[in-house]
């Protein structure tokens, strides 16, 4: 009591203080003015001569803004993975295909590069794992081989035309570059290759687009470049050999050019005549279009679209006309020339039309299951998810038959992971999963047995590489895709 | 850097559309897209990418349309019409309470916030 007599005394001389009823307390504390808090933004900082000026910290740079599948792709990690000579993998060949049966493959370098240029290797196909991409020659490889490549030079393309169905990750899009190389490698390069690797890119917009008024159709200059760039690139062996049926007159950059028949080669007409890429109306892709149709009595011309649910499936694009009604798949130039070759309306005498969809979009459309017949036509189908029109013409001239892909089986997975453990991407170790079913407690007996007797267990990594094998293949049921997540990417 | 349309400086990533419509009052996305379909403008075009003659085609369009000042002040006179008529809703905007029935125990704070008689200073 008389120290708080004591500080009440002192209490009453501060200016600083005014004692209030409220604040008259038994407790020391609350008798002393309380500290104005410091806001935390406005917190000052004392200068420390010995520091310096303090500076912000430089950013560190990561390796790539990109998410992962993008990151892998353009990352080159290809440059440093593990190469493929010490492995002896054997190229694909086309003569030989019964003798590479559930083999796992490269590309010959020329077909390599040719497949490249087409944009044939997608990012989700986790190429970079090795120097070269590689591939498993399948059941479904000599199936198309028997069922399209040795017709490409048999038939025409309005009697050869074959659309790869199947779940994702099946490997409908490699199956579709092994296509290309067959082929490369039966006609010794001597065939043309038209390949259009993400057919959404027609319609989702990303192109600049321009009414021609003499064709009625809307032409994408953009798009038609650069894809006739890529097809100049890929080609350009055989667009070589090949002479122009009929003359062709343009300008580029106020120069005439003539290009004579019989003289001038097509790879002259795609790298001299830049009216593809023209901001107005031309005739250009039609003369080339004209041209092909007319090499096609000598050289196959194989047409490859990847993707193709992304423009059949919903046909409706992105685009709109001036009074804003959306623009039909078959108002675009190129889009037309797909569904005139899709349904047989338009043909190349020697060649094949070959399709992919792809597993990522479309599940509830029903356009092109009802026209590759694995649906019934349902009448009270909405238009958003069916295209009457293109399920008609998919039907048209005996109609595209469905090629559907196979996963791979048991042995296939086997020789699969058999490479994957050579090339080191597949590691044996010891594995935890057991072939029968124990309790905890017999598992803990087993542990403490295997403690007493060290020498009773030896890891058998032959015994242990069956195990992944059968672990892995009923885990993705021989999909590819499954099967290259399960086994490389989740560790 | 900015692409400069109807005397609005837009950034030059943004998407036509999207640019239009985020920097020019009375345009919103649906009609920035029938402009561009009008002009032939892609969906996926960025303002760094229109040409000369497309960037005044776009001034001419947008001149032509009821935007920015102008509708403000059609915005701003039809407010004052409705209270120079006496009407309920040029009271309710005169007292800067919900127009259309809204209740005003709690919040009406939008309304409070906006309901003026000159809604936009110009």
């Amino acid at each position: 009591m008389l120290r708080l007599a004591a500080r009440l005394s002192k209490v009453s001389t501060s200016p600083l203080v005014i004692p209030s009823s409220r604040r008259l307390s038994t407790s020391m504390v609350h008798l002393y003015a309380a500290k104005p808090a410091t806001p935390a933004g406005k917190r000052k900082m004392a200068f420390n001569p010995k520091k310096g000026p303090q500076q912000a910290k430089a950013k560190k740079g990561g390796m790539t803004h990109l998410e992962f599948d993008d990151a892998v792709q353009s990352l080159s990690f290809e440059k440093t993975a593990t190469n493929l000579g010490e492995l002896e993998v054997p190229s694909l060949n086309y003569e030989q295909l019964d003798n590479l049966k559930s083999r796992v493959v490269k590309y010959v370098d020329s077909d390599e590069r040719i497949l490249s240029n087409l944009r044939s290797f997608k990012k989700f196909q986790h190429n970079e794992l090795y120097r070269n991409p590689v591939t498993l020659v399948t059941e479904n490889t000599t199936k198309i081989n028997e069922d399209f490549v040795s017709k490409l030079d048999q038939s025409s393309s309005k009697e050869n035309r074959i659309c790869l169905t199947g779940t994702r990750g099946v490997g409908k899009s490699t199956l579709l570059s092994q296509t290309k190389a067959l082929a490369l490698e039966k006609f010794n390069k001597d065939v043309i290759l038209l390949h259009i690797d993400a057919a959404e890119n027609i319609v989702n917009g990303t192109s600049d687009y321009i009414f021609n008024t003499k064709l009625d159709k809307y032409q994408q200059p953009m798009f038609t470049k650069r894809w006739i760039y890529k097809l100049r690139e890929a080609n350009e062996h055989i667009l070589k050999k090949l002479k122009l049926s009929s003359d062709i007159t343009f300008t580029y950059k106020r120069i005439e050019h003539n290009l004579k028949k019989d003289t001038n080669t097509l790879f002259d007409l795609l790298k001299s005549n830049h009216d593809f890429g023209k901001v107005g109306q031309t005739t250009a892709f039609q003369f080339f279009l004209n041209e092909l149709i007319h090499h096609s009595k000598t050289v196959p011309i194989l047409l490859s679209i990847d993707n193709i649910n992304a423009i059949l499936d919903f046909p409706v694009s992105k685009y709109k006309k001036p009074d804003f009604t959306p623009i039909h798949i078959s108002e675009f130039e190129l889009g037309d020339f797909i569904l005139k070759f899709l349904s047989g309306e338009q043909s190349f005498a020697k060649g094949g039309v070959i399709v992919a969809k792809t597993g990522m979009i479309g599940a509830h459309q029903k356009t092109m299951d009802v026209g590759l017949n694995i649906e019934e036509y349902d009448p009270y189908a909405k238009q958003r998810f069916f295209d009457l029109d293109i399920a008609n013409s998919l039907k048209k001239n005996n109609g595209v038959k469905s090629f559907g892909v196979e996963n791979f089986t048991k042995q296939e997975t086997k020789d699969l992971l058999q490479f994957w453990r050579k090339a080191g991407t597949l590691q044996v170790k010891e594995f935890y999963t057991k072939d029968v079913f124990v309790t905890s407690e017999e598992l803990v007996q087993e542990k403490a047995n295997q403690a007493q007797d060290q020498d009773a267990v030896e890891f058998n990594p032959e015994e242990q590489f069956e195990r992944i094998v059968n672990n892995q293949y009923a885990i993705s049921s021989g999909n590819p895709h499954y099967l290259l997540r399960a086994t490389t990417l989740s560790y | 850097m900015g692409v400069h349309i109807f005397g609005k400086s837009i950034k030059h990533n943004y998407l036509v559309r999207i640019g239009l419509s985020k920097a020019i009052f009375g345009i919103g996305y649906n009609t920035a897209e029938r402009i561009c379909a009008k002009i032939g403008i892609y969906p996926q075009m960025r303002m760094n990418q229109l040409t000369e003659p497309q960037i005044m085609d776009l001034n001419k369009e947008i001149s032509n349309m009821l935007v920015e000042g102008q509708l403000k002040q059609k915005i701003n006179n039809d407010i004052k019409l409705k209270r120079d008529v006496g009407s309920f809703a040029g009271t309710r905007h005169a007292l800067g309470l919900p127009v259309r029935g809204q209740g005003t125990r709690n919040n009406a704070n939008t309304a409070k916030k906006l309901n003026k008689l000159e809604r936009f200073r110009i």
